[in-house]
């Protein structure tokens, strides 16, 4: 026999009722109330630790129960058993293993899940789309950062001419464009719909018109590789996930994930953007070590520029970033075994 | 077997009175060890079902919060259907791809989209309180709110903007936002209201200002004192000097940080205590006492508690949080609460309110 309260569904008053079992029957028994119930068909709720259990019939009406071992009982000698599934999500050990299995599929999405379906995402994107973020990028930058260039029209169609003949006949066409930019200084960039885009920066650094071709090999190997694009699905889905976990408790430590990831994903497109370069400029007679040189020219640049504006050490840390001489040592390396 | 005779006699129910009771405290009996069990069940079926669990993880959750959540010695409930859930997640799931796909790539397109979304967000809102509000009871009574759909717009839209934006007129905006949505709640047939002046959201936010700029100039003085026996110390040198500025930097950010930390639980209980001491529901009042000095310890203990495991300590400190907002609280009975009655009027319109617009949203209002 267990006690408990019953509410008609019609008002707030509070009755006490009794469960019991008459025979085969169970019944709610009170002032003025007897109602039959049978387990499975009217509702009740499932455990939720101490909280009360309900016992809810079709017309409003309920019972609240507290005493979960007097209702189990009773529940038991009226031989009614409870849902397996019930019992599952209240057991200790499969609360465990269920941990194990979450921090599995957890860390399994980050490591793989993340960028495969970016990259995914990225081969369904129709070429429209590519081309729309490429105009908004462009003309958001040209707003801004960049400036219209200084070399002589003669001068950028030379500089077309010599790398179109590097590229696959059905790739002769890919506009380069080039630009200034005092504000970001010698540097090269790749938009998703394959353009490249030169800074009179860059072409100010260099000596040598191979090593110009090897960083637009190199970046010709980003537009190849879909690398914009994929960086950018990849930040987002990891955003968004980071924002899922931690963002009920800090935004801000949400935000690290994504910083993280980034760094490491741009780290593996540039070493996978030089492999592709390294083997283009082979193909064609150019040394890899030519991009090696414009390595190096970029971070001595980097060091000088920081000396110069007596800026904290941090900007000098990045750019001899053992990632760089990394990246310098395994060009030299597939030239030299050619 | 039979239970039917002799009976003893039942525990009696309280007698009801006219005259004004006792108070009754809320009770919360939660506790994170069990809640632990829904909550990792729940997070794996979620990971494995790409999410599409998530709307089942929170009725489940939401029931485990509000039954044991109890006053007056009957609990709340959760009546929040997975579907209805799950339909108001594709939607905030579609705005935030909206909003993060246009500015991450089309950065022209999303001042355009950042208006559409502010102009729909006051509909939402009104739909998420009416989901939430409907779906929550107490003694079999359901809870529901009746905001029009313009002063959603008027307090959302037109206050909340300017709130975010001048800064000052934020405590208006909150004030009035609270009015919406308390002065709008009922309880069966009765309908609850809301007496907190704006002056009084004033001076809440006034206070937790003068706090945070006393303790700013508590830390600069600390550093200048600090910076001025480091150069005793350290040698004369540019290099010293430039050190010794960056370390100041240094402390000052993660003074604040700090400050920010206790700040937040601070600004949080007194205004949980103002808003519910000055709410009322037909002539029964609530009292709301959380000690801000309690709640920034358990708050500051949440948070380092995550950090070190890395999100594991959630659900335990989900079960504090609420333990210690849900505890200080009473409610102050004017007369018998047996008396509440279903609006049998607004039931029926209820139902045909729900398959029209009815779904819900995670909000933290």
């Amino acid at each position: 026999m267990v006690e408990a309260d019953y509410y008609d569904g019609r008002s707030t008053r509070r009755q006490r009722v009794r469960l019991l079992l008459d025979g085969s029957r169970l019944r709610v028994v009170g002032e003025g109330i007897d109602r039959g119930f049978v387990p499975g068909e009217t509702e009740l709720t499932e455990k939720l630790g101490r909280a009360p259990r309900l016992l809810r019939f079709a017309d409003g009406a309920y019972c609240e129960i507290g005493d979960h071992e007097g209702l189990e009982d009773l529940l038991a000698r009226a031989g009614y058993r409870e849902a397996a599934v019930d019992l599952a999500q209240r057991s200790l050990p499969l609360a465990l293993v269920a941990l194990l299995l979450t921090l599995a599929v957890v860390a399994a999405g980050y490591v793989w899940g993340v960028p495969m379906l970016a990259d995914t995402a990225t081969r369904q994107l129709p070429d429209s789309v590519n081309r729309m973020v490429s105009e908004h990028t462009l003309s958001l930058l040209d707003g801004g950062l960049l400036e219209p260039s200084k070399t002589p029209p003669e001068r950028q169609q030379e500089l077309r001419r010599k790398f179109e003949r590097l590229v696959p006949a059905k790739n002769v066409g890919r506009a380069i464009e080039f630009r200034a930019s005092p504000l970001i200084g010698p540097n090269a960039m790749a938009l998703p719909d394959g353009r490249m885009v030169v800074l009179d920066e860059l072409l100010a650094l260099l000596e040598h018109d191979e090593q110009l071709l090897a960083v637009l090999a190199h970046e010709y190997g980003h537009v190849q590789h879909d690398h914009g694009m994929r960086l950018a699905l990849r930040s987002t889905l990891t955003a968004a996930l980071a924002a899922w976990w931690l963002g009920d408790v800090s935004s801000l430590l949400a935000a690290a994930p994504t910083a993280l990831t980034q760094a490491r994903y741009s780290r593996e497109f540039e070493v996978e953007a030089d492999a592709f370069a390294a083997t283009l400029l082979r193909q064609h007679g150019i040394a890899p070590g030519r991009l090696a040189e414009v390595l190096e020219k970029l971070a001595a640049h980097d060091k000088a520029k920081a000396a110069a504006e007596d800026e904290a050490s941090w900007h000098s840390y990045l750019s001899t970033h053992p990632a760089t001489a990394a990246r310098i040592r395994a060009l030299r390396e597939s030239g030299a075994g050619r | 077997m039979n239970d039917v005779e002799p009976l003893p006699p039942l525990s009696p129910v309280p007698t009801p009175a006219r005259a004004p009771q006792p108070p009754e405290r809320f009770e919360f009996t939660g506790s994170g060890g069990e809640y632990f069990r829904i909550w990792i069940v729940n997070l794996l079926l979620t990971l494995l079902t790409f999410g599409i669990y998530s709307a089942w993880a929170k009725v489940r959750r939401m029931q485990y919060f509000y039954r044991h959540t109890r006053v007056a010695g009957s609990s709340f409930d959760y009546h929040g259907q997975p579907l209805a859930i799950l339909k108001g997640r594709l939607i905030a799931l579609g705005l935030f791809l909206c909003y993060s796909l246009s500015t991450e790539f089309a950065p022209l397109l999303a001042l355009p989209v950042i208006i559409g979304l502010g102009l729909l967000l006051p509909w939402l809102l009104r739909s998420a309180f009416r989901f939430r509000l409907h779906n929550s009871s107490w003694r079999g009574l359901r809870f529901s709110f009746r905001g029009k759909l313009g002063e959603s717009y008027v307090v959302f839209l037109l206050l909340g903007t300017l709130g975010i934006f001048t800064g000052f007129l934020w405590p208006l905006f909150h004030s009035r936002m609270k009015k919406y949505q308390h002065g709008n709640s009922w309880f069966g047939a009765t309908q609850a209201s809301f007496h907190a002046t704006d002056g009084q959201f004033y001076g809440v936010y006034v206070r937790a200002s003068l706090l945070s700029l006393a303790a700013f100039v508590v830390v600069i003085l600390l550093m200048v004192m600090g910076a001025s026996s480091l150069r005793e110390l350290v040698p004369e040198g540019e290099d010293a000097a430039e050190k010794i500025g960056v370390a100041i930097a240094i402390a000052v950010f993660i003074t604040l940080f700090l400050v920010w930390f206790l700040l937040a639980p601070y600004l949080m209980a007194r205004l949980q205590n103002l808003i519910w001491s000055n709410t009322r529901l037909g002539e029964h009042r609530f009292l709301s006492e959380v000690p801000a000095g309690r709640l920034t310890w358990v708050m500051l203990g949440n948070l380092v508690a995550v950090i070190l495991t890395l999100g594991l300590f959630m659900p335990w400190a989900a079960v504090r949080l609420a333990r210690v907002r849900i505890e200080y609280m009473s409610l102050l009975p004017a007369g018998n609460l047996d008396e509440f009655v279903a609006d049998q009027q607004q039931s029926v319109q209820a139902l045909g309110e729900e398959s029209a617009e009815v779904f819900d949203l995670d909000i933290g209002l």
